[in-house]
């Protein structure tokens, strides 16, 4: 099985293409096309078949690894979420499905529109948008459905992502519910629809537009951002604002968020009502293979733990005390405890958890392993959230290959 | 009071600050199809590329199923709009699975 090669240049060498204030934003930002600039195309390879992948540097992104092109879909080389909690905006994923991104975009003349089943439709500039209070500020971990997908075995078609489509940031913004309330819903309302910038290749294909019921848009916990990580949105995260609805997978949180409208019907859009569906029960899940009968949209994130302070055949010495480090979230509810093996799952130890910064963010935890034996070792991670939920040791099948969260494995070389 | 000269300065750089857009250019794309000996290769290159950059298809696994092609352009004519006749199809999908599936040679 091929290694994963992580070559990320250290953090000083890292390059900002952009600087959000006025005074700096002259010209163009230029992405390096292919050779611009001296940056070779770097290849990287990830740990499953035809993982062959570019690592390539996009407007206000470190080099990345490149799923797609057209639209864009970057994937974070996994090495970045040893590097601290926050995963930075340049190193953030990237994710669209409609060429018709937007590469341009004034924020004088930029207009969020409320609509529909309200007492008071409007149009908010971002001034008017950031005036309102309270201010929120929350440490959310955002996740593709998909994240993760290339390692089901057997092999699930979409996007062959590795671990990388995933981050932890501070995301500052109002609650909708703030806005909901400005705006008053009128009775009747069911279901709030979200629509953003991007835009469909063909005419007849269909717009990106994601609804929430109107109970959880108004719960206070879904917030519209547009700030992460202290700093504006990257373009290709949504600048200027985007939905954030925490402890949900991703396809929920529309970037360029351009009209939130209220309606009195369940929305029917190919993004809800055909993609991002999970079979209705309580796994998720279904028969490898099969037509799950029953299906409905996907919800919170599947428990989740990673190790981060190694990648795959690090070289330990035996003997030798190592803290090992890495990373638990869940949909919400919050991680019980986490436990770690180091010798492939036959026995396990609970470790340390570390500052919980919300139950929204990536949770820390470490533990301590000494190895009495040289040769091959495979330590796990599994993680358990205050609900009694934890990973399976082999992923869950579903038609689309989404929510993977098996109990992952890395291999060092005890030397 | 006059305001002396610094005083002025500094209002209309208050003033003046121009919140300017943000712009970007995307670097090229470099994924490609394989060139192949047969009708389905220039079909694909065609119809495809017209909505998205070759990867998505490049990408998917070697273990990808003729049937898994033939519902997968079928998915761009109904779901997607594309306007793919439905006479290309079967040689799309011949492409397809010789060299992104199963039928590799």
């Amino acid at each position: 099985m091929a290694t994963v090669r992580s070559d990320q240049p250290k953090d000083g060498s890292r390059r900002r293409f952009v600087r959000q204030s006025a005074l700096l934003a002259l010209a163009p930002l230029v992405g390096s096309p292919a050779n611009a600039g001296g940056d070779k195309i770097e290849q990287y390879r990830m740990p499953f078949g035809n993982g062959e992948r570019d690592l390539v540097r996009y407007p206000q992104k470190r080099p990345l690894i490149r799923l797609t092109a057209r639209p864009p879909q970057l994937e974070t080389p996994f090495s970045v979420f040893g590097e601290g909690l926050i995963t930075p905006n340049d190193a953030f994923f990237v994710r669209y499905h409609l060429s018709g991104i937007p590469t341009r975009i004034d924020p004088a003349t930029y207009r969020l529109r409320i609509a529909g089943l309200v007492d008071r439709p409007t149009e908010l500039s971002l001034d008017e948008l950031k005036n309102l209070v309270p201010i929120r500020e929350m440490v959310a971990v955002h996740q593709c459905s998909g994240n993760s997908r290339a390692f089901f075995q057997p092999r699930i078609n979409g996007g062959q992502l590795g671990h990388g489509a995933m981050g932890n940031a501070r995301w500052t913004g109002i609650a909708l519910k703030t806005l909901m309330e400005k705006a008053g819903v009128r009775s009747g309302a069911v279901q709030v629809i979200f629509d953003g910038l991007d835009r469909p290749p063909m005419p007849a294909t269909p717009d990106f537009v994601k609804a929430l019921p109107i109970e959880h848009a108004t719960n206070g916990e879904v917030m519209i951002a547009w700030a992460m990580n202290g700093e504006d949105l990257p373009m290709l995260n949504g600048y200027p604002l985007r939905l954030v609805v925490p402890g949900y997978y991703g396809t929920y949180w529309v970037k360029h968020l351009s009209e939130i409208r209220v309606v009195d019907r369940e929305f029917d859009g190919f993004f809800m009502s055909t993609a991002y569906r999970v079979p209705d029960n309580e796994c998720a899940c279904a028969e490898p293979e099969s037509t799950p009968g029953k299906m409905r949209p996907i919800g919170r994130f599947n428990v989740r733990s990673f190790i981060t302070s190694l990648l795959d055949d690090a070289r330990i010495r035996n003997g030798e005390h190592v803290t090992i480090r890495g990373i638990a979230f869940d949909g919400g509810h919050g991680i019980k405890h986490v436990d770690f093996s180091d010798d492939g799952g036959a026995t396990w130890r609970t470790a340390e958890l570390g500052l919980d910064f919300g139950q929204y963010a990536f949770r820390e935890w470490s533990t301590s392993f000494q190895a009495s034996r040289t040769g091959v070792h495979e330590l796990k991670v599994r993680a358990t959230n205050q609900f009694g939920e934890t990973q399976p040791p082999k992923a869950l099948w579903n038609p689309s290959g989404y929510g993977y969260n098996a109990i992952v494995s890395c291999r060092v070389v005890v030397v | 009071m006059r305001l002396r000269i610094h005083h002025w300065f500094a209002l209309s750089m208050v003033i003046a600050t121009p919140v300017l857009a943000l712009e970007l250019t995307l670097p090229e794309e470099t994924a490609s199809f394989r060139p192949y000996p047969i009708p389905g290769s220039n079909l694909v290159r065609q119809h495809c590329l017209a909505c998205h950059s070759a990867d998505y298809i490049v990408s998917q696994p070697s273990e990808s199923t003729r049937d898994y092609w033939t519902h997968t352009v079928t998915k761009m004519q109904t779901a997607f709009g594309a306007p793919i006749p439905d006479s290309d199809v079967p040689a799309m999908v011949d492409y397809l699975v010789k060299n992104y599936g199963t039928d590799r040679p």
